[in-house]
């Protein structure tokens, strides 16, 4: 047997058929998720499914998109695919999983070997998770704007700043984070993209209550927090490059047909419990918003297989964002509306037979067309890069 | 502008780009002349023909070209983009059924005469109730006489929402004796009657009337079960061609709108630089990139090996709903972006509009699929 990255040798999944490999999958899950875990209506802490996750680490499948010698499952993009549809149709918690989803990726680009060698391993057994430091007070859409800096001295990088909206920065170990190394030429040439262990000296983490009454996201203080230069990706004032690489994925990631699908089962379980799943109105809305997903999965797939055959993504990967967070809040303002009188209870009440989190999609959703860069920033680069209309 | 850009295909079918290129170069946007109620050009209906393009639903071993789906959608696109108004998904159609029969001498000779363009031959099918999309639960004549003398056999009832009046050739679905047959009527014979009906892009429609009409034995194509199957394939497949070419009309209607955003000037700058016209014109592009993945996803579907009848019947409900709903939203949207030249009949958008609203309403509109769509996902 050999060893990739301390993950056992994989099984050549993309061989089976589709059905086969469903039905394998499913049967896991089914076997062997904790049943109290599944369709949260709010991010878990890593403590409360902490179980799960290392038991799929040890399994080989924490990585499913990752190559196999990177110790990834090797998916073909229609296996990814039914891998992440069958973790949503169990309704089974995601994890802060930036460093599967982002760092891996970034690193087999822009890491060297000895970063690779360094930095896999731990995000494949999860002893390493990531929250992401791009956002700050003053740098929004305009995230070129940022104001961390990082200054030079010895075999350490010397950070200063604040970054915002920090997606679960309390539970997470690590921060990959933008900061300002250079001063001379264009905004975009100044800055580099840095690794950051949290436990650190010098990082102050502050949750910010939301909405919906969870503490998902924080503002996070740098006060001379220091960075050992080989934690730096990519070249120095190089970090705009690998910034915009992670953005990639990441818009192919929000643009997953995952959040949606899960609103439509919400929609489907709320309206069976509701009586209104013959009800024609609803019925029409229903067909139209399941078209609306199907087709982001048409368009999901074509852009998977665009990947999978080395083909790199142009920008009009933005139209899978926008299509799949605007979709899903369509999805949640229909629930809300089946809900009837239940459209503003909180937390999980019950309807007919069932428990339902009827304000769980509405919470997601909204922030889904802020972050990853807003619906308005997504057609911007459109307007500009995909159909050339011009600047003034 | 570059086209490229717009663009989406995602083939890497050699051949089909290739055919993709010659489709452009053999129809040409924009300089077409635009008469209502005329009939189809048909020097250019036999050029189809020796293209190969009328025959792409026939298999090889019957004299076809074994492309199927997938090359017939290209070059419905293309026609689309052309807003060429030739009925060529129905004609297709009418080759695919015929294709579908078992090869007797009769059946053979048609399919000759339609894969040429010498003849142009379409299916009635449709009754004048329901909403159009997909197969029907019942047809709309009968077929009445004796069992054991074809010859004697007649035709009564009106076929609706046949896509032309000028038809050498009608291919009738009828029933009979609790089965289905096909017969070939001629427009001209006894107890036939083609009434004519103008669309809004200019072709003409045909109500076929029969009383009583007559079928000589030669006339009768095929009699069963196997017919009514033919039928239901050759509509699922039109239906996914007709949404191909409502995506051809999209990709025109897109690049007209953008390259009209990126030159006309008012308030002393193009008004493709104001940010509203951006956000919309993206949201229209939006809509061409959904259609395209909803083609491309029912095509790969419904030319899988084996696939069954109710994956074609979503696929092809699939694709339709959206491409329907995105050819109007797409019109619509490009109207407004034009201003008042845009509803003129002289300049070429309004062509593309007209054909979007016939194309989108024929074979089931964008409801009626997705209606459709949410029934066969229950059964």
């Amino acid at each position: 047997m050999t060893f990739r990255y301390g993950v056992p040798a994989q099984r050549n999944w993309n061989a089976l058929g589709d059905e086969e490999f469903r039905d394998l999958v499913r049967t896991d899950f089914e076997l062997h998720y904790p049943p109290e875990l599944r369709y949260p209506s709010r991010r878990l802490l890593w403590s409360e499914q902490s179980a799960w996750y290392l038991r799929m680490a040890a399994h080989g499948w924490i990585a499913p998109s990752w190559p196999v010698e990177f110790g990834g499952m090797g998916l073909a993009p229609a296996k990814l695919l039914i891998f992440l549809e069958e973790q949503e149709r169990h309704g089974i918690a995601r994890f802060q999983d930036h460093g599967i989803r982002m760092i891996g990726p970034v690193l087999m680009r822009f890491g060297t070997e000895e970063q690779r060698r360094r930095l896999l391993p731990p995000i494949l057994s999860c002893e390493h998770r990531y929250c992401q430091g791009y956002s700050e007070p003053d740098a929004g859409s305009d995230l070129a704007s940022l104001r961390t800096t990082a200054t030079r001295d010895g075999e350490v990088w010397v950070v200063n700043g604040t970054k915002i909206w920090t997606t679960m920065a309390h539970d997470v170990t690590h921060m990959f984070l933008l900061a300002r190394t250079g001063s001379a030429g264009p905004a975009q040439a100044q800055i580099s993209f840095f690794l950051l262990d949290l436990a650190g000296p010098g990082v102050t983490v502050r949750p910010i209550r939301d909405i919906a009454d969870e503490h998902e996201l924080c503002e996070v203080f740098l006060d001379d927090v220091r960075i050992p230069t080989d934690n730096l990706v990519g070249a120095v004032d190089g970090g705009w490059t690998v910034a915009k690489s992670v953005l990639g994925f990441e818009r192919v990631h929000l643009g997953s047909p995952q959040l949606p699908l899960s609103g439509l089962k919400l929609l489907e379980q709320l309206a069976g419990a509701r009586g209104l799943v013959d009800d024609p109105a609803y019925r029409d809305q229903l067909a139209g918003l399941r078209l609306d997903v199907e087709h982001l999965r048409d368009a999901y797939e074509q852009f998977a297989r665009k990947l999978s055959s080395g083909e790199p993504l142009g920008p009009d990967v933005s139209m899978l964002k926008i299509w799949a967070t605007e979709t899903f809040q369509r999805i949640a303002d229909l629930v809300v509306e089946v809900a009837g009188p239940a459209g503003g209870a909180a937390g999980r009440v019950p309807l007919g037979a069932e428990q339902i989190g009827v304000l769980s999609a509405f919470y997601r959703a909204r922030p889904s067309t802020i972050y990853g860069g807003s619906s308005e920033v997504q057609r911007n680069i459109i307007a500009k890069q995909v159909l050339k209309l011009p600047s003034s | 502008m570059s086209e490229l850009a717009l663009d989406s295909t995602t083939d890497a079918d050699e051949s089909l780009i290739e055919l993709a290129s010659v489709v452009r170069s053999a129809l040409a946007v924009g300089g077409e002349s635009w008469d209502r109620r005329a009939a189809p050009d048909r020097e250019r209906w036999a050029r189809y023909g020796e293209l190969g393009w009328l025959s792409l639903l026939v298999p090889e071993s019957r004299g076809g070209a074994e492309a199927a789906e997938r090359a017939a959608a290209v070059v419905a696109r293309g026609l689309g983009r052309a807003c060429r108004r030739e009925p060529y998904v129905a004609a297709v159609m009418a080759a695919g059924c015929l294709a579908g029969l078992p090869a007797t001498p009769a059946v053979e000779a048609l399919l000759g005469g339609l894969s040429s363009g010498a003849l142009l031959g379409v299916l009635a099918w449709q009754c004048e109730s329901g909403d159009g999309a997909g197969p029907p639960a019942r047809l709309p004549v009968r077929a009445a006489g004796a069992e054991d003398t074809r010859g004697a056999l007649e035709l009564s009832g009106t076929a609706w929402w046949v896509p032309t009046a000028h038809a050498d050739t009608y291919l009738v679905a009828a029933e009979y004796n609790g089965t289905t047959l096909l017969a070939e009527v001629d427009p001209g014979g006894a107890g036939v009657r083609v009434v004519p009906s103008g669309a809004a892009d200019g072709t003409v429609w045909a109500r076929l009337e029969l009383h009583q009409a007559r079928l000589p034995g030669s006339a009768v194509l095929a009699v069963g079960e196997h017919v009514h199957r033919a039928l239901r394939t050759a509509i699922h497949t039109g239906t996914v061609l007709c949404a191909a070419e409502l995506l051809g009309l999209v990709d025109r209607m897109l690049e007209l709108t953008v390259g009209y955003l990126s030159t006309r000037r008012q308030f002393g700058r193009p008004i493709g630089s104001f940010q509203v016209l951006q956000h919309r014109a993206v949201d229209m592009w939006l809509q061409q990139r959904l259609a395209d993945a909803a083609l491309d996803g029912a095509l790969r579907r419904v030319c899988a090996p084996g696939t069954d009848e109710r994956i074609r019947a979503l696929a092809a409900s699939s694709a339709k709903a959206r491409t329907s709903a995105a050819a109007l939203r797409v019109a619509n949207e490009a109207v407004q972006l034009h201003g008042a030249i845009g509803f003129t009949d002289e300049y070429e958008l309004g062509r593309y509009v007209n054909r979007a609203l016939v194309l989108a309403s024929w074979l089931g509109n964008a409801r009626a699929h997705a209606r459709r769509h949410d029934r066969l996902l229950a059964s």
